[in-house]
């Protein structure tokens, strides 16, 4: 995306909202992804693509400062990660939470407010109009005093979407949202993501079904261990460069 | 009047305050899967404590919280070395490090002699709250009296201590805490250090552990952490609200459990006595089998 004159004009909004040098990220002495150069594109909705083990998760959970980089630099917004927490929103996996938990629909999004009420202080009743609004937009309004567990999975996941929304970040980063969720949590995740992007947000997605990238994205980072590409969808999803990142040979 | 007041409500303190602190911090060793890490804690603290005791020759509230303390830090390092260095299962690790401190403690209660004068191996692995007596109560004045209040055991005061520390962290951090439990991921990326935490909770088990240990005894001491918090997750969805049920059910256990095993026998003309701390952590479990059989939020089986 070509950043708009206004843009060019201030200088901070020119720095890339995730900027990677030179990163090595390793698991017991083997490296899940090696020597990784990369600057995110201001905004819009990114999909990360690779085949399994290719280091998708862990170039999230990298920049979350989740795993830490053997070698090379990241920066969000241009700080370190320590400084650039609520910038940052993550939502996990769904399989990474025990769904048991005597939580519900609300509580959980609630829990995206927890950084902005501050340590050691109660979550008020203000706050919780505030986390109502989040599940609102997600759809989920009339789930609020369910608990987690009793919610589809679909729902589980748009819980987690209004969680990432609660935390006003500038950027979000979600691992495989769109992984088994019914038709209409998918066009309720497009839609905010949009409205996401359209405010000025970076939205990034590690994806795994292929087919779906061009509809639902603006830029692809086809990523295995290296980057193999990273540009707009039109430029970068090519089938060629498909290929390259899943290990296939390619057509002539 | 005089004989409750110098040996049922002493007793019965006892008992009912290990209870409550043991069922508060259970509500957290539950919710993180780590229910055994409160048998664990029983175990590791024993060999800290009979250290402490032979070091200083002090039976104080602050030596055995501290030789208890250290137990559980040198145990919580052994498990990760055996889990991280020498690769052995984590519940491996912990079921070999705990029965090894514990075994440890045992060979040095004997040795030192220790358990001749202070320490009763039987009371250390059953409990003993018919040992708290009040010999200085003379009737309900006493309760106003500082002078007799003094006279209270000091395992009550060590009990009371455990259980305002263990509470007070508890509402402090209530809501980190919560996320840290439910989704220790996400807590790490809004700046709460799920290691910080788990410690922490390690921490408030380990003094549970350490100032419930004389009343209910080693074996018990795992009824009394997760017998309540799991009988409260049967009855609700909400945490506070699982808190203050757990609450319930260990006063509940802890007082009638006590008044069971002490007036129950006699009452019913049988010449025999019942351990309190036996009959509170049984009172314990038969309250959850209750809320297992009735209660609203039973778990079905549920294909995820």
């Amino acid at each position: 995306m070509r950043p708009d004159k206004e843009q060019l004009s201030s200088g901070a909004m020119t720095i890339p909202p995730l900027s990677v040098k030179g990163l090595t990220v390793a698991y017991d002495g083997r490296p899940a992804i090696e020597n990784v150069n990369w600057d995110a594109p201001l905004t819009g909705l990114l999909a990360i693509v690779g085949p399994n083990g290719a280091g998708k998760s862990t170039l999230l959970k990298a920049i979350l400062g989740l795993v830490p980089a053997a070698e090379g630099e990241i920066r969000i917004h241009g700080k370190p990660i320590e400084d650039a927490r609520g910038d940052l929103a993550y939502v996990p996996q769904r399989s990474s939470v025990d769904w048991d938990f005597p939580a519900t629909a609300l509580d959980v999004v609630a829990m995206g407010l927890y950084r902005r009420i501050g340590w050691m202080k109660p979550v008020s009743r203000a706050n919780r109009e505030q986390a109502r609004v989040h599940l609102d937009r997600v759809g989920l309004s009339e789930f609020a005093n369910r608990q987690i567990g009793a919610l589809s999975g679909g729902q589980q996941q748009r819980v987690f979407v209004a969680r990432a929304l609660a935390q006003k970040a500038k950027t979000y980063l979600l691992d495989e949202p769109f992984a088994g969720v019914d038709a209409t949590t998918e066009k309720v995740m497009i839609e905010v993501f949009r409205s996401l992007r359209d405010a000025g947000s970076l939205v990034v997605c590690v994806h795994h079904d292929l087919s779906s990238v061009p509809e639902i994205f603006d830029h692809v980072l086809l990523l295995n261990r290296r980057v193999i590409a990273s540009a707009p969808v039109k430029t970068a999803f090519t089938p060629a460069n498909v290929a390259r990142t899943y290990g296939l040979p390619v057509a002539g | 009047m005089t004989e409750f007041m110098q040996i049922d409500l002493p007793a019965m303190l006892t008992g009912t305050l290990a209870a409550l602190v043991c069922a508060q911090i259970g509500n957290f060793l539950i919710l993180t899967r780590q229910s055994m890490l409160g048998d664990a804690m029983g175990h590791v603290v024993l060999p800290g404590i009979v250290i402490a005791y032979v070091l200083t020759g002090l039976a104080a509230t602050w030596v055995m919280l501290g030789g208890a303390f250290a137990a559980a830090m040198v145990s919580a390092l052994l498990i990760e070395f055996l889990r991280r260095v020498a690769r052995v299962e984590p519940s491996a690790a912990l079921g070999a490090v705990f029965t090894a401190m514990f075994a440890l403690g045992v060979v040095l209660l004997e040795q030192t002699g220790v358990a001749r004068t202070s320490f009763d191996v039987h009371h250390i692995l059953f409990g003993n709250v018919e040992g708290a007596i009040w010999p200085a109560a003379t009737g309900l004045a006493s309760l106003f009296d500082p002078v007799a209040l003094k006279e209270l055991p000091a395992q009550i005061g060590r009990l009371l201590f455990g259980l305002v520390v263990v509470s007070a962290v508890i509402a402090l951090f209530f809501k980190e805490l919560r996320v840290i439990s439910f989704d220790p991921v996400f807590a790490a990326t809004i700046g709460l250090s799920p290691r910080l935490f788990g410690t922490l909770i390690v921490s408030l088990a380990a003094l549970a552990a350490v100032v419930s240990l004389e009343a209910v005894g080693v074996i018990l001491l795992v009824a009394m952490m997760v017998c309540p918090p799991a009988t409260a997750r049967m009855l609700t969805d909400d945490l506070a609200t699982q808190m203050r049920i757990s609450i319930a059910a260990a006063l509940t256990s802890g007082i009638f459990g006590y008044l069971i095993a002490a007036f129950l026998p006699s009452l019913l003309g049988f010449d025999l006595s019942l351990g309190a701390a036996g009959t509170i952590a049984l009172l314990g479990g038969l309250i959850q089998l209750a809320a297992m059989i009735a209660g609203p939020k039973r778990r079905p089986a549920r294909a995820v």
